[in-house]
Protein backbone atom coordinates (compact mmCIF):
# COMPACT_ATOMS: atom_id res chain seq x y z
CA UNK A 1 0.00 0.00 0.00
CA UNK A 2 2.63 2.14 1.16
CA UNK A 3 4.63 1.37 -2.28
CA UNK A 4 1.64 2.80 -4.13
CA UNK A 5 1.01 5.66 -2.23
CA UNK A 6 4.49 6.24 -2.87
CA UNK A 7 4.63 5.98 -6.25
CA UNK A 8 1.51 8.16 -6.77
CA UNK A 9 3.18 10.87 -5.17
CA UNK A 10 6.20 10.37 -6.92
CA UNK A 11 4.11 10.92 -10.62
CA UNK A 12 2.20 14.14 -8.83
CA UNK A 13 5.28 15.31 -8.22
CA UNK A 14 7.55 14.65 -11.53
CA UNK A 15 4.53 15.81 -13.74
CA UNK A 16 3.99 19.19 -11.80
CA UNK A 17 7.84 19.99 -12.05
CA UNK A 18 7.74 18.86 -15.80
CA UNK A 19 4.60 20.84 -16.54
CA UNK A 20 5.77 23.87 -14.78
CA UNK A 21 9.19 23.90 -16.49
CA UNK A 22 7.07 23.22 -19.87
CA UNK A 23 4.66 26.29 -19.49
CA UNK A 24 6.95 28.76 -18.33
CA UNK A 25 9.50 27.73 -21.59
CA UNK A 26 6.50 28.17 -23.72
CA UNK A 27 5.29 31.61 -22.45
CA UNK A 28 8.14 32.86 -22.74
CA UNK A 29 9.08 31.63 -26.16
CA UNK A 30 5.95 32.08 -28.09
CA UNK A 31 6.29 35.78 -29.14
CA UNK A 32 9.61 34.96 -31.09
CA UNK A 33 8.30 31.90 -32.17
CA UNK A 34 5.03 33.90 -33.45
CA UNK A 35 7.00 36.53 -35.31
CA UNK A 36 9.01 33.70 -36.86
CA UNK A 37 5.71 32.47 -38.14
CA UNK A 38 4.67 35.74 -39.58
CA UNK A 39 8.41 36.62 -41.23
CA UNK A 40 8.13 33.00 -43.01
CA UNK A 41 4.51 33.95 -44.26
CA UNK A 42 6.05 37.42 -45.15
CA UNK A 43 8.86 36.26 -46.85
CA UNK A 44 6.85 33.69 -48.95
CA UNK A 45 4.46 36.37 -50.30
CA UNK A 46 7.30 38.25 -51.22
CA UNK A 47 9.00 35.65 -52.96
CA UNK A 48 5.94 34.66 -54.69
CA UNK A 49 5.60 38.31 -56.10
CA UNK A 50 9.24 38.30 -57.05
CA UNK A 51 10.74 40.96 -54.44
CA UNK A 52 12.96 38.46 -52.99
CA UNK A 53 14.62 35.76 -54.20
CA UNK A 54 15.11 31.87 -52.65
CA UNK A 55 18.16 32.78 -50.57
CA UNK A 56 16.41 34.51 -47.46
CA UNK A 57 17.46 38.36 -46.24
CA UNK A 58 17.22 38.54 -42.38
CA UNK A 59 14.22 38.77 -40.63
CA UNK A 60 14.39 42.58 -40.40
CA UNK A 61 15.14 43.22 -43.84
CA UNK A 62 12.04 40.99 -44.83
CA UNK A 63 9.33 42.95 -42.33
CA UNK A 64 10.78 46.43 -43.99
CA UNK A 65 9.95 45.21 -47.23
CA UNK A 66 6.98 43.81 -47.04
CA UNK A 67 5.72 46.67 -45.18
CA UNK A 68 6.79 49.00 -48.20
CA UNK A 69 5.60 46.33 -51.07
CA UNK A 70 2.78 44.54 -49.71
CA UNK A 71 -1.05 46.15 -48.57
CA UNK A 72 -3.24 43.18 -47.37
CA UNK A 73 -7.02 43.65 -48.97
CA UNK A 74 -10.31 42.36 -49.46
CA UNK A 75 -13.16 42.83 -51.47
CA UNK A 76 -16.10 43.89 -50.93
CA UNK A 77 -18.08 40.77 -52.26
CA UNK A 78 -15.85 38.14 -50.90
CA UNK A 79 -14.58 39.86 -47.76
CA UNK A 80 -13.33 36.17 -46.33
CA UNK A 81 -10.33 35.92 -49.33
CA UNK A 82 -7.42 36.42 -48.30
CA UNK A 83 -5.68 38.98 -50.83
CA UNK A 84 -2.12 40.93 -50.85
CA UNK A 85 -2.25 43.38 -53.60
CA UNK A 86 1.23 45.17 -54.82
CA UNK A 87 2.03 48.46 -55.77
CA UNK A 88 3.90 50.28 -59.25
CA UNK A 89 5.99 53.11 -58.43
CA UNK A 90 3.44 54.93 -59.96
CA UNK A 91 0.99 54.31 -57.45
CA UNK A 92 -0.90 51.67 -59.65
CA UNK A 93 -2.12 48.05 -58.15
CA UNK A 94 0.48 46.05 -60.21
CA UNK A 95 -0.88 42.94 -58.91
CA UNK A 96 -2.31 40.92 -56.53
CA UNK A 97 -1.42 37.78 -54.53
CA UNK A 98 -3.77 34.62 -53.01
CA UNK A 99 -2.95 32.22 -50.52
CA UNK A 100 -3.44 28.32 -52.19
CA UNK A 101 -3.58 24.90 -50.46
CA UNK A 102 -3.43 21.98 -52.22
CA UNK A 103 -3.47 18.05 -51.59
CA UNK A 104 -0.30 16.33 -52.31
CA UNK A 105 1.11 12.62 -52.52
CA UNK A 106 1.66 12.53 -48.88
CA UNK A 107 0.43 15.90 -47.08
CA UNK A 108 -1.13 19.36 -47.89
CA UNK A 109 0.98 21.75 -49.83
CA UNK A 110 0.55 25.37 -48.54
CA UNK A 111 1.69 28.35 -51.05
CA UNK A 112 0.88 31.81 -52.60
CA UNK A 113 0.18 32.77 -56.10
CA UNK A 114 0.91 36.42 -57.34
CA UNK A 115 -0.92 37.46 -60.67
CA UNK A 116 -0.53 40.55 -62.50
CA UNK A 117 -3.12 43.49 -62.63
CA UNK A 118 -4.42 42.00 -65.73
CA UNK A 119 -6.10 39.37 -63.65
CA UNK A 120 -4.76 36.94 -66.11
CA UNK A 121 -1.12 36.25 -66.04
CA UNK A 122 1.04 35.01 -62.98
CA UNK A 123 3.84 36.30 -62.33
CA UNK A 124 4.78 33.75 -59.36
CA UNK A 125 4.60 31.23 -57.15
CA UNK A 126 5.52 30.38 -53.91
CA UNK A 127 5.85 27.32 -51.72
CA UNK A 128 6.16 27.20 -48.16
CA UNK A 129 5.13 24.12 -47.10
CA UNK A 130 4.68 20.62 -48.20
CA UNK A 131 5.70 16.91 -47.45
CA UNK A 132 6.71 15.86 -50.68
CA UNK A 133 9.14 12.81 -51.72
CA UNK A 134 12.50 14.67 -50.95
CA UNK A 135 14.11 14.67 -55.03
CA UNK A 136 11.55 13.93 -56.18
CA UNK A 137 8.05 15.89 -55.16
CA UNK A 138 10.12 18.09 -52.89
CA UNK A 139 11.50 19.92 -55.63
CA UNK A 140 8.45 21.66 -56.42
CA UNK A 141 9.74 24.62 -53.82
CA UNK A 142 12.63 25.15 -55.63
CA UNK A 143 13.09 27.85 -57.72
CA UNK A 144 13.70 26.06 -61.31
CA UNK A 145 10.58 23.88 -61.01
CA UNK A 146 8.60 27.58 -59.66
CA UNK A 147 10.18 29.91 -62.21
CA UNK A 148 8.05 27.72 -64.78
CA UNK A 149 5.03 29.53 -63.58
CA UNK A 150 5.85 32.77 -65.05
CA UNK A 151 3.92 34.24 -67.33
CA UNK A 152 1.60 31.46 -67.58
CA UNK A 153 -2.25 32.24 -68.26
CA UNK A 154 -5.04 31.23 -65.86
CA UNK A 155 -7.99 31.81 -68.74
CA UNK A 156 -7.79 31.00 -72.60
CA UNK A 157 -8.40 33.34 -75.39
CA UNK A 158 -11.83 32.60 -75.62
CA UNK A 159 -12.33 33.85 -71.74
CA UNK A 160 -12.72 30.53 -70.37
CA UNK A 161 -11.05 29.71 -67.11
CA UNK A 162 -8.29 26.96 -67.40
CA UNK A 163 -6.02 27.68 -64.97
CA UNK A 164 -2.66 25.85 -64.91
CA UNK A 165 -1.47 22.55 -64.63
CA UNK A 166 1.51 20.41 -64.26
CA UNK A 167 2.46 18.53 -67.52
CA UNK A 168 3.68 15.05 -67.42
CA UNK A 169 7.46 15.52 -69.14
CA UNK A 170 8.68 18.47 -71.03
CA UNK A 171 5.77 21.02 -72.20
CA UNK A 172 7.23 21.58 -75.18
CA UNK A 173 7.05 17.50 -75.96
CA UNK A 174 3.71 16.74 -74.60
CA UNK A 175 1.43 19.89 -75.03
CA UNK A 176 -0.23 21.17 -78.25
CA UNK A 177 0.95 25.18 -78.77
CA UNK A 178 -2.49 26.52 -77.82
CA UNK A 179 -2.51 24.75 -74.48
CA UNK A 180 1.07 25.83 -73.57
CA UNK A 181 0.21 28.73 -71.31
CA UNK A 182 -1.63 26.59 -68.90
CA UNK A 183 1.03 23.64 -68.52
CA UNK A 184 4.35 23.96 -66.72
CA UNK A 185 7.26 21.39 -66.95
CA UNK A 186 6.50 18.50 -64.78
CA UNK A 187 9.23 16.90 -62.61
CA UNK A 188 10.19 13.15 -63.70
CA UNK A 189 9.32 10.65 -60.96
CA UNK A 190 7.03 13.40 -59.36
CA UNK A 191 3.75 12.50 -61.82
CA UNK A 192 1.19 12.36 -58.58
CA UNK A 193 2.68 15.58 -56.84
CA UNK A 194 2.22 17.67 -60.24
CA UNK A 195 -1.36 16.33 -61.03
CA UNK A 196 -2.35 17.13 -57.12
CA UNK A 197 -0.99 20.88 -57.19
CA UNK A 198 -2.50 21.42 -60.69
CA UNK A 199 -5.92 20.63 -59.12
CA UNK A 200 -5.60 22.64 -56.18
CA UNK A 201 -4.37 25.71 -57.56
CA UNK A 202 -7.25 25.08 -59.99
CA UNK A 203 -9.60 25.08 -57.33
CA UNK A 204 -7.99 28.15 -55.61
CA UNK A 205 -8.08 30.23 -58.93
CA UNK A 206 -11.50 29.01 -59.03
CA UNK A 207 -12.30 30.49 -55.52
CA UNK A 208 -10.33 33.36 -56.40
CA UNK A 209 -12.07 34.29 -60.05
CA UNK A 210 -15.13 37.26 -58.87
CA UNK A 211 -11.73 38.81 -57.80
CA UNK A 212 -9.67 38.05 -60.89
CA UNK A 213 -12.27 38.82 -63.12
CA UNK A 214 -12.54 42.26 -61.63
CA UNK A 215 -9.07 43.06 -62.35
CA UNK A 216 -9.96 41.95 -66.22
CA UNK A 217 -12.88 44.31 -65.99
CA UNK A 218 -10.67 46.86 -64.68
CA UNK A 219 -12.86 47.87 -61.92
CA UNK A 220 -10.85 47.58 -58.93
CA UNK A 221 -12.40 48.58 -55.55
CA UNK A 222 -10.66 46.59 -52.81
CA UNK A 223 -10.75 47.39 -49.17
CA UNK A 224 -6.99 48.33 -47.66
CA UNK A 225 -5.60 50.09 -45.23
CA UNK A 226 -5.89 53.72 -46.16
CA UNK A 227 -2.89 55.53 -44.46
CA UNK A 228 -0.60 52.65 -45.97
CA UNK A 229 -1.85 52.79 -49.54
CA UNK A 230 -1.37 57.11 -49.21
CA UNK A 231 2.09 56.64 -47.98
CA UNK A 232 2.88 54.93 -50.93
CA UNK A 233 1.36 57.09 -53.15
CA UNK A 234 3.00 59.79 -51.56
CA UNK A 235 0.30 61.56 -50.51
CA UNK A 236 0.27 63.55 -47.20
CA UNK B 1 48.16 9.58 -20.71
CA UNK B 2 46.85 10.07 -17.01
CA UNK B 3 43.90 11.93 -18.82
CA UNK B 4 42.70 8.87 -21.05
CA UNK B 5 42.46 6.78 -18.20
CA UNK B 6 40.32 8.94 -16.30
CA UNK B 7 37.31 6.90 -15.66
CA UNK B 8 35.15 10.31 -16.46
CA UNK B 9 36.69 10.93 -20.16
CA UNK B 10 36.82 6.96 -20.44
CA UNK B 11 33.23 6.88 -19.98
CA UNK B 12 32.71 9.95 -22.31
CA UNK B 13 35.09 8.74 -25.44
CA UNK B 14 33.64 4.77 -25.52
CA UNK B 15 30.92 5.27 -27.17
CA UNK B 16 32.26 8.01 -29.67
CA UNK B 17 34.52 5.33 -30.91
CA UNK B 18 34.67 2.09 -29.66
CA UNK B 19 31.12 1.46 -28.85
CA UNK B 20 29.05 4.05 -31.00
CA UNK B 21 25.56 4.21 -30.49
CA UNK B 22 24.49 4.34 -34.50
CA UNK B 23 27.25 1.85 -35.92
CA UNK B 24 27.67 -1.07 -32.72
CA UNK B 25 24.48 -0.69 -31.18
CA UNK B 26 22.52 0.34 -33.83
CA UNK B 27 20.55 2.62 -32.46
CA UNK B 28 18.44 5.90 -33.13
CA UNK B 29 18.99 5.38 -36.82
CA UNK B 30 15.43 6.68 -38.18
CA UNK B 31 16.61 9.40 -37.41
CA UNK B 32 20.37 9.05 -38.78
CA UNK B 33 18.49 8.05 -42.29
CA UNK B 34 15.56 11.28 -42.51
CA UNK B 35 17.30 14.43 -41.27
CA UNK B 36 20.99 13.66 -43.06
CA UNK B 37 19.98 14.82 -46.39
CA UNK B 38 21.76 18.24 -45.29
CA UNK B 39 24.79 19.17 -43.33
CA UNK B 40 22.78 22.04 -41.32
CA UNK B 41 20.07 19.88 -40.53
CA UNK B 42 21.89 17.02 -39.32
CA UNK B 43 24.45 19.06 -36.91
CA UNK B 44 21.22 20.83 -35.35
CA UNK B 45 19.99 17.32 -34.87
CA UNK B 46 22.84 16.31 -33.80
CA UNK B 47 23.09 19.56 -30.93
CA UNK B 48 19.48 18.55 -30.01
CA UNK B 49 20.14 15.11 -29.45
CA UNK B 50 23.02 15.29 -27.32
CA UNK B 51 21.62 18.04 -25.25
CA UNK B 52 18.27 16.13 -24.33
CA UNK B 53 20.66 12.63 -23.75
CA UNK B 54 23.33 14.48 -21.39
CA UNK B 55 20.77 15.93 -19.18
CA UNK B 56 17.84 13.12 -19.64
CA UNK B 57 20.90 10.52 -18.44
CA UNK B 58 22.11 13.52 -15.47
CA UNK B 59 18.19 13.53 -14.55
CA UNK B 60 17.67 10.07 -14.15
CA UNK B 61 20.78 9.03 -12.29
CA UNK B 62 20.16 11.79 -9.80
CA UNK B 63 16.56 10.25 -8.85
CA UNK B 64 17.38 6.52 -9.47
CA UNK B 65 17.27 5.90 -5.77
CA UNK B 66 14.17 7.92 -5.05
CA UNK B 67 12.55 6.65 -7.85
CA UNK B 68 9.84 3.68 -7.10
CA UNK B 69 10.72 0.65 -9.48
CA UNK B 70 7.33 0.25 -10.67
CA UNK B 71 7.21 3.68 -12.55
CA UNK B 72 10.58 4.04 -14.09
CA UNK B 73 10.23 3.98 -17.25
CA UNK B 74 7.48 6.31 -16.84
CA UNK B 75 9.94 8.88 -15.35
CA UNK B 76 12.79 7.98 -17.85
CA UNK B 77 9.99 9.03 -20.66
CA UNK B 78 8.66 12.00 -18.44
CA UNK B 79 11.76 13.50 -18.12
CA UNK B 80 13.07 12.53 -21.53
CA UNK B 81 9.72 14.09 -23.17
CA UNK B 82 10.37 17.61 -21.25
CA UNK B 83 13.41 17.61 -22.59
CA UNK B 84 12.78 17.22 -26.20
CA UNK B 85 9.83 19.90 -25.90
CA UNK B 86 12.34 22.01 -24.56
CA UNK B 87 14.99 21.24 -27.55
CA UNK B 88 12.08 21.67 -30.03
CA UNK B 89 10.60 25.28 -28.56
CA UNK B 90 14.19 26.51 -28.41
CA UNK B 91 14.78 25.55 -31.89
CA UNK B 92 11.29 26.83 -32.99
CA UNK B 93 12.08 30.13 -31.32
CA UNK B 94 15.40 30.52 -32.51
CA UNK B 95 16.45 28.28 -35.72
CA UNK B 96 13.15 28.76 -37.34
CA UNK B 97 13.87 27.36 -40.71
CA UNK B 98 15.56 24.65 -39.60
CA UNK B 99 13.32 23.44 -36.90
CA UNK B 100 10.98 23.36 -40.28
CA UNK B 101 13.31 21.42 -42.35
CA UNK B 102 13.87 19.29 -39.37
CA UNK B 103 9.56 19.15 -38.78
CA UNK B 104 8.69 15.91 -36.94
CA UNK B 105 12.01 14.89 -36.21
CA UNK B 106 13.11 16.37 -33.14
CA UNK B 107 9.69 15.54 -31.36
CA UNK B 108 11.01 12.13 -32.29
CA UNK B 109 14.08 11.93 -30.38
CA UNK B 110 11.24 11.30 -27.84
CA UNK B 111 10.84 7.40 -29.16
CA UNK B 112 14.55 7.46 -30.14
CA UNK B 113 15.54 4.19 -28.65
CA UNK B 114 19.04 5.66 -28.06
CA UNK B 115 17.71 8.14 -25.22
CA UNK B 116 15.55 5.43 -23.41
CA UNK B 117 18.41 3.14 -23.93
CA UNK B 118 20.93 4.82 -21.78
CA UNK B 119 19.01 6.19 -19.58
CA UNK B 120 17.97 2.34 -18.51
CA UNK B 121 21.21 0.65 -18.77
CA UNK B 122 23.46 3.11 -18.01
CA UNK B 123 21.95 6.06 -15.61
CA UNK B 124 19.88 3.70 -13.65
CA UNK B 125 22.93 2.52 -12.39
CA UNK B 126 25.72 5.19 -12.06
CA UNK B 127 26.77 8.17 -10.21
CA UNK B 128 25.11 11.35 -11.63
CA UNK B 129 28.77 12.76 -13.07
CA UNK B 130 29.52 9.53 -14.77
CA UNK B 131 26.04 9.38 -16.37
CA UNK B 132 26.34 13.00 -17.96
CA UNK B 133 29.82 12.04 -19.53
CA UNK B 134 27.95 8.72 -20.96
CA UNK B 135 25.05 10.84 -22.35
CA UNK B 136 27.32 13.48 -23.83
CA UNK B 137 29.88 10.79 -24.96
CA UNK B 138 26.52 8.99 -26.46
CA UNK B 139 25.42 12.30 -28.15
CA UNK B 140 28.66 13.04 -29.85
CA UNK B 141 29.32 9.27 -31.34
CA UNK B 142 25.68 10.00 -32.88
CA UNK B 143 26.46 13.49 -34.00
CA UNK B 144 29.36 12.27 -35.49
CA UNK B 145 28.04 9.70 -37.61
CA UNK B 146 25.27 12.06 -38.63
CA UNK B 147 27.56 14.71 -39.45
CA UNK B 148 29.71 12.21 -41.96
CA UNK B 149 26.39 10.42 -43.87
CA UNK B 150 25.30 14.02 -44.60
CA UNK B 151 28.34 15.50 -45.61
CA UNK B 152 28.56 12.77 -47.86
CA UNK B 153 24.56 13.09 -49.22
CA UNK B 154 25.13 16.56 -49.73
CA UNK B 155 28.06 16.78 -51.77
CA UNK B 156 27.17 13.97 -53.76
CA UNK B 157 23.76 14.52 -53.70
CA UNK B 158 22.98 18.56 -54.61
CA UNK B 159 26.56 18.80 -55.03
CA UNK B 160 26.73 21.33 -52.01
CA UNK B 161 28.07 21.79 -48.53
CA UNK B 162 26.13 23.84 -46.05
CA UNK B 163 23.72 25.37 -48.60
CA UNK B 164 26.78 26.62 -50.71
CA UNK B 165 27.90 24.93 -54.02
CA UNK B 166 31.75 23.35 -53.84
CA UNK B 167 31.14 21.45 -57.18
CA UNK B 168 32.15 23.75 -59.69
CA UNK B 169 30.17 24.26 -62.70
CA UNK B 170 32.45 23.49 -65.17
CA UNK B 171 32.31 19.97 -63.91
CA UNK B 172 28.82 20.05 -64.63
CA UNK B 173 29.60 21.59 -68.19
CA UNK B 174 31.39 18.55 -68.71
CA UNK B 175 28.21 16.15 -68.00
CA UNK B 176 28.50 15.67 -64.20
CA UNK B 177 25.13 15.39 -62.73
CA UNK B 178 24.12 14.91 -58.94
CA UNK B 179 23.49 11.68 -57.57
CA UNK B 180 19.75 11.94 -56.93
CA UNK B 181 20.11 8.81 -54.94
CA UNK B 182 21.63 10.53 -52.36
CA UNK B 183 18.80 12.61 -51.44
CA UNK B 184 16.69 9.06 -50.69
CA UNK B 185 16.62 7.32 -47.54
CA UNK B 186 18.57 4.06 -49.36
CA UNK B 187 21.82 6.10 -49.26
CA UNK B 188 21.77 6.94 -45.90
CA UNK B 189 20.92 3.05 -45.59
CA UNK B 190 23.83 2.18 -47.55
CA UNK B 191 26.26 4.53 -46.16
CA UNK B 192 25.68 3.40 -42.41
CA UNK B 193 25.75 -0.18 -43.53
CA UNK B 194 29.57 0.80 -45.30
CA UNK B 195 30.38 2.38 -41.56
CA UNK B 196 29.35 -0.44 -39.52
CA UNK B 197 31.39 -2.34 -42.05
CA UNK B 198 34.52 -0.26 -41.17
CA UNK B 199 33.89 -0.02 -37.37
CA UNK B 200 34.06 -3.45 -37.52
CA UNK B 201 36.92 -4.79 -39.10
CA UNK B 202 38.37 -1.88 -37.74
CA UNK B 203 38.05 -2.56 -34.16
CA UNK B 204 36.18 -5.91 -33.69
CA UNK B 205 38.78 -8.13 -35.60
CA UNK B 206 41.00 -7.89 -32.38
Amino acid sequence: MSDNFKSILFTIVLCTVASLLLTLAASRLKPLQEKNALVNKEANILMAAGYIGSVQPPAEKIREIFKEKIIPANSKENPDLELYLTYADSGEISGYIVPFESSGLWGRIYGYIALENDGITISGVSIYQHQETPGLGAEIDKRPFLDNYTNKKIIDKNNNFKGVMVAKGRVADSISISERDHYVDGISGATLTGRFLGEGMIETLEKYEPISKKFRNNNIDFNTDNTTKKQLKGEP
Amino acid sequence: MKLLNNQYIKTMLEPIIGNNPINVQMLGICSALAVTVQLKTAIVMGLALTFVITFSNLVVSIFRKLVPDSIRIIFELCVIATLVILADEFLKAYLFGISKQLSVFVGLIITNCLVMGRAETFALGSTPGLSLMDGFGNGLGYSFVLIFVAFVRELFGSGSLFGYKVIPEFLYNAGYTDMGFMLLAPAAFIIIGLLVWLQNSLFKSQ
